[in-house]
C-alpha cells in the first residue's frame, strides 16, 4: 500500500509532508497504518472534505493512497476530520516530522 | 434603575459621526467611534424591547471584557470544560493564566488604542480554549473562539519543536484579531485576500506585543511567534515582519518561505492558495511604513490599517486594492500629501506595489498575479 500525506496551513504555515510504501516498512509498523486506513473506511471516504466556514489558521490535509488497482484521494481541513481518521493522521504527521529529519 | 445612557449618544447623529471618524484627527476619530457604538447599543436595546425581544428590566452595564478559558482535556470537542471565568484569581495551569491574560491585554489594546469593545465591537465574550488535542502544534480561530495546542509538550524533550502556543502573545492577538476581521472586512481565506487577511492578523497581533512591552517600531523585534519554536529549532519565530523568510532555517522544519516583494509572490494551491506565505509581501510593507512614521507603531501606521479594515476595503479585496485604500485613509487621516501618506505608499512601494496616484516605483515592476488565481483557488477549496 502506498500512502501520501500532506499538511500545510496552520498559524505558522508549515508543510510537512511524507510519501510511505508499506511493504517496506516492517510489519509492526505496517500493519497499524493499513489497519488505520482500513478502520477509517478511507476508500469510502469523500474526495472533498473540506469545509467553507472551517474558521481561520486550520491545517488542511491531503491523504492519497494506492492499495492495489484502487486510488482514492481525500482533503480536508481539520474542521472536518473524520474522527476514525484522526488517529491516521496523527501517525502520519509523526512519520513526517522524522522523515523530514533525516 | 433604567440602564443609563449619555444623551450625547442621541444627540450626534451617527452619519456626523462616521464622517468624523473617517474625516477627523486621530483623538475625534476614536472619541466619535466610541460614541458610535454606544449610540448603537442603546438603539440595539432600543429595537429589542420594541421588537418585543427583550423586556424593560432594570440593566447593570457589564463593563470592560469578559473571558472565559475552557480546558479542551487533549481531546477536539469545542468549548470544553469551563476553568477560568472573567474576574477569577489564577490557576494552576500556565496555559489557561497565559491565555486569559492574553485575551485581556488584546481586549484593552483595542478598547484604548481604537476604542473597540472586543471582537464584534459589541462586547463579545472572549472565549479560548486550551489543551486541544494531542501533539497539536497549532492555534486557530474557528469563527467563534480561539483555540490552542499545547505544541509537543507531549514528546520527549529532544524531539519537540513547539512550546505551547499560549506562551507568545502576538499569537493570542493575532488569532483573537481574526475575529475582529471577521466582524469587518471579513477577507475570504484564500489567495490574496487570505494573506491580507493573514497580515492584518499578523499585524495587530504584534502591535498588542509592542504596546504591552512599551516598544517602539525601532525598538520592536517584529518577529510573529518569538517563543513558539523550541530550542531544538533553528529560528526566532514563525514569520519576520521586517525581514520576510527569514525567520527559520531548520533541518526539520525546513526554510521560511515568505516572499518579501512582489515578483517572488508564490502561487500555489495549498495553504488556502498560500495566505500564511505570501502575507510576508503586505507584512514589510506595514514595517516600513512603521519605521519611516517612527514613535509607536500602533498609533499612526495602525490606526491608519485599523481604519482601513474597517470596512473600507472589501471581502475580496487585492493587495494593490489594499494598498490605494491604505493611501486614501491617511490622507483622510492625516492630510492628503501628508507625510504618512507619503510612508503608506513608500512602503508598498519597497514591496513592489505602486499605490494609484503616485509615482511609479523605480524598481522593475512585478509579474501580476494570475487574475483567475482567486477563484482557481476557491474553487479548488470548495468555494462556489
Amino acid at each position: 500500500m502506498q500512502i501520501y500525506f500532506e499538511r500545510s496551513g496552520g498559524f505558522a504555515g508549515i508543510r510537512f509532508q511524507t510519501s510511505v510504501n508499506t511493504e517496506e516498512l516492517p510489519p509492526q509498523q505496517a500493519e497499524p497504518l493499513c489497519n488505520m486506513i482500513h478502520d477509517a473506511s478511507f476508500f469510502d471516504l469523500p474526495e472533498e472534505l473540506t469545509a467553507r466556514d472551517a474558521g481561520r489558521d486550520r491545517f488542511i490535509y491531503r491523504l492519497t493512497v494506492t492499495d492495489g488497482e484502487r486510488t482514492h484521494t481525500v482533503q480536508m481541513n481539520g474542521s472536518n476530520v473524520p474522527e476514525k481518521l484522526q488517529p491516521l493522521l496523527h501517525e502520519l504527521t509523526a512519520i513526517a516530522r522524522t522523515h523530514r529529519a533525516h | 434603575m433604567p440602564a443609563s445612557h449619555n444623551p450625547l449618544f442621541c444627540i450626534v447623529p451617527p452619519y456626523i459621526l462616521r464622517n468624523i471618524i473617517e474625516h477627523g484627527n486621530p483623538g475625534q476619530s476614536a472619541w466619535a467611534q466610541k460614541t458610535l457604538v454606544q449610540t448603537n447599543q442603546v438603539h440595539d436595546e432600543r429595537s429589542d424591547i420594541l421588537d418585543g425581544k427583550k423586556q424593560l428590566v432594570a440593566k447593570t452595564a457589564v463593563p470592560g471584557e469578559q473571558r472565559v478559558v475552557y480546558d479542551a482535556q487533549n481531546g477536539t470537542a469545542l468549548p470544553g470544560i469551563a476553568v477560568r471565568r472573567e474576574g477569577d484569581p489564577p490557576v494552576s495551569d500556565p496555559a489557561v493564566n497565559e491565555a486569559y491574560d492574553g485575551a485581556g491585554l488584546t481586549y484593552t489594546f483595542y478598547s484604548e488604542v481604537y476604542s473597540r469593545n472586543s471582537m464584534d465591537n459589541l462586547g463579545m465574550r472572549i472565549d479560548s480554549t486550551v489543551h486541544y488535542d494531542r501533539s497539536f502544534d497549532n492555534a486557530f480561530w474557528n469563527g467563534e473562539q480561539m483555540v490552542y495546542g499545547d505544541g509537543d509538550e507531549d514528546l520527549p524533550e529532544a524531539e519537540r519543536l513547539f512550546n505551547r502556543f499560549t506562551s507568545s502573545l502576538d499569537v493570542i492577538g493575532h488569532e483573537l484579531t481574526h475575529g475582529v476581521i471577521q466582524y469587518e472586512a471579513n477577507l475570504v481565506y484564500a489567495s490574496q485576500p487570505g494573506a491580507l487577511n493573514e497580515h492584518f492578523a499578523d499585524v495587530f497581533g504584534s502591535l498588542v506585543k509592542q504596546r504591552s512591552l512599551g516598544q517602539t517600531a525601532a525598538q520592536a523585534d517584529w518577529i510573529i511567534g518569538a517563543g513558539i519554536f523550541t530550542a531544538n529549532v533553528n529560528g526566532v519565530g514563525v514569520r519576520s515582519m521586517k525581514a520576510p523568510g527569514t525567520a527559520y532555517d531548520d533541518p526539520v522544519l525546513g526554510k521560511d518561505p515568505q516572499p518579501a516583494h512582489m515578483r517572488d509572490y508564490v502561487n500555489t494551491t495549498q495553504d488556502y492558495g498560500g495566505v500564511h506565505i505570501n502575507c510576508g509581501i503586505p507584512n514589510l510593507a506595514f514595517y516600513r511604513t512603521a519605521m519611516e512614521l517612527g514613535g509607536f507603531a500602533w498609533e499612526k501606521a495602525g490606526q491608519i490599517w485599523y481604519t482601513t479594515l474597517r470596512k473600507r476595503i472589501t471581502s475580496t479585496s487585492s493587495f494593490q486594492q489594499t494598498a490605494n485604500t491604505l493611501y486614501t485613509v491617511a490622507g483622510e487621516l492625516y492630510g492628503a500629501g501628508s507625510l504618512e501618506q507619503q510612508a503608506v505608499a513608500n512602503g508598498w512601494a519597497f514591496v513592489g506595489i505602486t499605490v494609484a496616484g503616485t509615482e511609479p516605483n523605480p524598481e522593475p515592476e512585478p509579474e501580476p498575479e494570475n487574475p483567475g488565481c482567486l477563484s482557481s483557488v476557491m474553487q479548488f477549496l470548495g468555494f462556489r
